[in-house]
């Protein structure tokens, strides 16, 4: 039996970001869509991580279980609800290989 | 030469016909005018502006009577370049009209600038911009703030330069609305007030003429140092918070006219000027303790 | 035909030869700002502007406003390229191909129309069978409807050639789906099938563009059969524009007129060309022009269309538009209805609208 593989998140094409936070919140602008979103500490580093390159559902759920001390159970609701919202925003795409 | 060198006729006799190219900071316009009642209040509230004759002007805005059945009507509108802009009205709102005209243009078109709704006033080369949407106070605010001895900058549109920072000054008259007319009356009884307009889609409007220093210190340095949020409400006691600043930042890019249009240099301006600005609400009621709390943020600035 | 001033010509030379405006008195840039402005062309005049490097040595004045509108048109064309790429995700996985018409083919094609344009909507067209499964995937998506009145609805549903426009409720941006190019009611019957069989792919982005005559002859029906309002100088600046680009592949003016027969577009194909020659100075080879010629219009038309269509393009002096400018406008308003829509459903339609005038409804 295998398990199946994790979705890979990647930036989507044409998606370029410019970042600016104070204390522990974020504004990102996604200068294809000239639109602004503001995000909290972990959104922000969710969508740094993808931005910097593809990942693995999989990885940013054990990356950020470590980062937080967090169970990857608690952690993984969390990076899927993030997933989603960039998704719809056309920020990322979420791909089953 | 200024508006005010030439005598009220002779304005009046030029609006009718070729029109008066008029100098207000950083944007020229030519002025015709087919409305007789609103030479002398022009004159008097542009008195100090520059009249000049340049080979350029950046637009040319005409006010005239509307349609056939003008005579009758009593109608009349803003036209730039053979087009109406704004909507149509009865020639005793024909002052406010132009107001919001120049700012129409502002608006649409002063692009080398990144442009927030805002009112401005500055003291030591600090700015303040308080920004909010109309009915916050930013305007009664401004005026009572200049009242002061603030430098006004103008009430309606922050002018910022993306490159520098710096913020633009047009110093053009401070227009009110019902209530705070009186208040301003009261608050300042030596202010300049042109011809209150009674009927308009916004109330009662009047306004204030801008100090002559202002108009002349036009080009004096002002960079941003405080973003205020002000909410008038009655009763309501004078509080300043402090925000987090991305939050300010995103009520601000929603209070800049171009925002969106500028993108990613729009982005990075308001970033930059948030970066440098103590941001706030003020919440108020009495105009003079709001005003204390605003010029204790300026003496604080002074002692730093 | 209109007497032509000299501010008449200041705009039309601008747009017909780029370069001239380098030799423009302040008098003359005066004139041509605000005329640019009024025509929607300034930014297209400031971009070429741009490409040429010449906006560094104009009065600052001019570089303002040369420069504010290619901020405009800046952000107008990232919107347009964005929502593109969000429409193409909505209808991912359905089977219809998706074509780009007007100002999101000429932008997504890189073509020189597209330089300045600022495109409103995003214009595409699916096969007719493909309308409710490409309304629903638009629907799901976030998309709603922006007419909600049941008039309107039918109005374009069953009259016109497209679903009533959709606007996104978080981005205010409209996509009209198209299933033909002209009305269902108009005499003139371009065959949708003809112009999917030529379509162009666009890399393997998935989506299509119609071929450079068709692009020519759409441009061309739109701006002389089609259209909500009275034919504008920026379209004839379109169609000069393509000509001018498509004219150096071998097959393109030989197969021109003879693909406007096919389509039944040879009309308005013979205006765009007689138009666009005559205003712009857009150079037709002598052959082409006989055979479109041949379609012509009979005299009293031509002579009628000769005096109206100038009469609309030529930019007025921005302080004194002439009289009779309306009356101009409002002809080619009708006969454009009229080709849209058989004469008893006309006056029906026409009455509405200028009742609406006066008391505008919400939401639209």
């Amino acid at each position: 039996m295998t398990a199946s593989p994790w979705p890979i998140w990647r930036l989507c094409d044409a998606v370029t970001l410019l970042w600016r936070s104070w204390g522990d919140e974020f504004v990102v602008f996604n200068v294809a869509a000239n639109q602004t979103h503001l995000l909290d500490a972990f959104s922000a580093a969710v969508l740094k991580q993808v931005e910097a390159s593809p990942k693995t559902l999989g990885a940013l759920t054990g990356h950020f279980a470590a980062e937080l001390g967090a169970d990857p159970g608690q952690v993984l609701p969390r990076l899927e609800e993030a997933g989603a919202r960039f998704a719809e925003l056309g920020l990322i795409e979420r791909l089953n290989t | 030469m200024k508006v005010g060198d030439i005598s009220v006729s002779d304005f009046a006799g030029l609006l009718a016909s070729q029109g008066v190219t008029i100098q207000t900071g950083p944007f020229v316009f030519r002025l015709t005018s087919h409305i007789p009642s609103i030479a002398a209040p022009v004159w008097r509230l542009y008195r100090d502006f520059p009249l000049i004759e340049p080979d350029l002007v950046d637009f040319h805005l005409v006010l005239r009577p509307a349609g056939r059945f003008a005579r009758f009507t009593g109608r009349c509108e803003v036209v730039i370049d053979a087009r109406r802009i704004l909507s149509v009205f009865k020639s005793p709102a024909a002052l406010p009209h132009l107001e919001w005209a120049l700012n129409w243009w502002i608006y649409n078109y002063a692009h080398q600038f990144f442009i927030v709704h805002a009112a401005v006033v500055e003291r030591d080369g600090k700015a303040i911009l308080l920004c909010g949407p109309p009915g916050s106070g930013k305007s009664t605010l401004c005026a009572a703030l200049v009242a002061r001895g603030w430098r006004l900058l103008s009430d309606e549109v922050a002018l910022v330069c993306p490159d520098t920072l710096k913020i633009f000054a047009t110093a053009r008259p401070i227009s009110l609305k019902n209530e705070s007319i009186e208040v301003i009356e009261r608050f300042a009884p030596s202010a300049v007030f042109g011809p209150r307009a009674l009927e308009t889609h916004k109330g009662i409007v009047a306004h204030v003429a801008p100090p002559e220093q202002s108009v002349r210190h036009i080009n004096a340095d002002a960079h941003p140092c405080w973003i205020l949020f002000p909410s008038y409400a009655a009763d309501a006691a004078t509080r300043l918070t402090p925000i987090p600043k991305a939050r300010a930042f995103l009520r601000a890019a929603s209070d800049a006219f171009n925002y969106q249009i500028l993108g990613a240099q729009g982005f990075r301006t308001l970033a930059a000027m948030i970066d440098r600005c103590s941001c706030f609400e003020l919440a108020y009621a009495d105009l003079t303790e709001a005003l204390k709390v605003i010029e204790g943020l300026g003496q604080q600035a002074h002692r730093a | 035909m209109r007497s032509a001033g000299h501010h008449s010509q200041i705009l039309l030379k601008a747009l017909a030869d780029p370069a001239s405006i380098r030799g423009l008195s302040l008098g003359e840039w005066d004139l041509l700002l605000r005329q640019a402005r009024t025509a929607k062309v300034l930014a297209r005049i400031a971009i070429l502007a741009a490409d040429m490097g010449l906006i560094g040595g104009f009065p600052e004045k001019v570089r303002e406003s040369l420069e504010a509108a290619r901020k405009i048109f800046a952000y107008r064309q990232r919107i347009l390229r964005w929502e593109v790429g969000r429409i193409q995700a909505a209808l991912h996985g359905l089977e219809s191909p998706i074509l780009l018409l007007k100002g999101a083919a000429y932008e997504l094609a890189g073509l020189p129309p597209a330089r300045g344009r600022i495109a409103s909507d995003v214009d595409i067209m699916i096969p007719e069978s493909a309308l409710p499964s490409v309304e629903a995937a638009l629907l799901r998506h976030g998309w709603e409807h922006s007419l909600l009145e049941p008039y309107d609805q039918r109005y374009f549903r069953d009259w016109m050639h497209e679903l009533p426009p959709l606007v996104h409720r978080d981005r205010d941006g409209i996509v009209d789906v198209h299933h033909a190019i002209l009305p269902r009611t108009s005499r003139l019957k371009p065959d949708a099938a003809k112009l999917w069989s030529s379509a162009v792919a666009l890399g393997d982005s998935g989506l299509f563009v119609l071929s450079p005559a068709d692009m020519v002859l759409h441009s061309a029906a739109h701006a002389f059969h089609d259209g909500e309002i009275a034919l504008a100088l920026r379209d004839l600046v379109d169609i000069h524009d393509l000509l001018l680009h498509f004219c150096r592949q071998p097959d393109f003016w030989p197969n021109l007129a003879p693909r406007a027969a096919t389509l039944d577009l040879s009309r308005p194909l013979y205006y765009a060309l007689r138009y666009a020659a005559l205003m712009l100075g857009t150079p037709v080879p002598e052959d082409v022009a006989a055979e479109v010629r041949r379609r012509a219009p009979g005299g009293l038309v031509r002579a009628a269309m000769d005096r109206l269509v100038p009469g609309v393009l030529t930019p007025d002096h921005p302080d004194e538009p002439p009289p009779g400018q309306s009356r101009a406008t409002l002809l080619l308003y009708i006969r454009s209805h009229w080709l849209k829509m058989p004469p008893a459903l006309l006056t029906v339609h026409l009455c509405r609208k200028a009742l609406f005038r006066h008391f505008p409804r919400e939401g639209v």
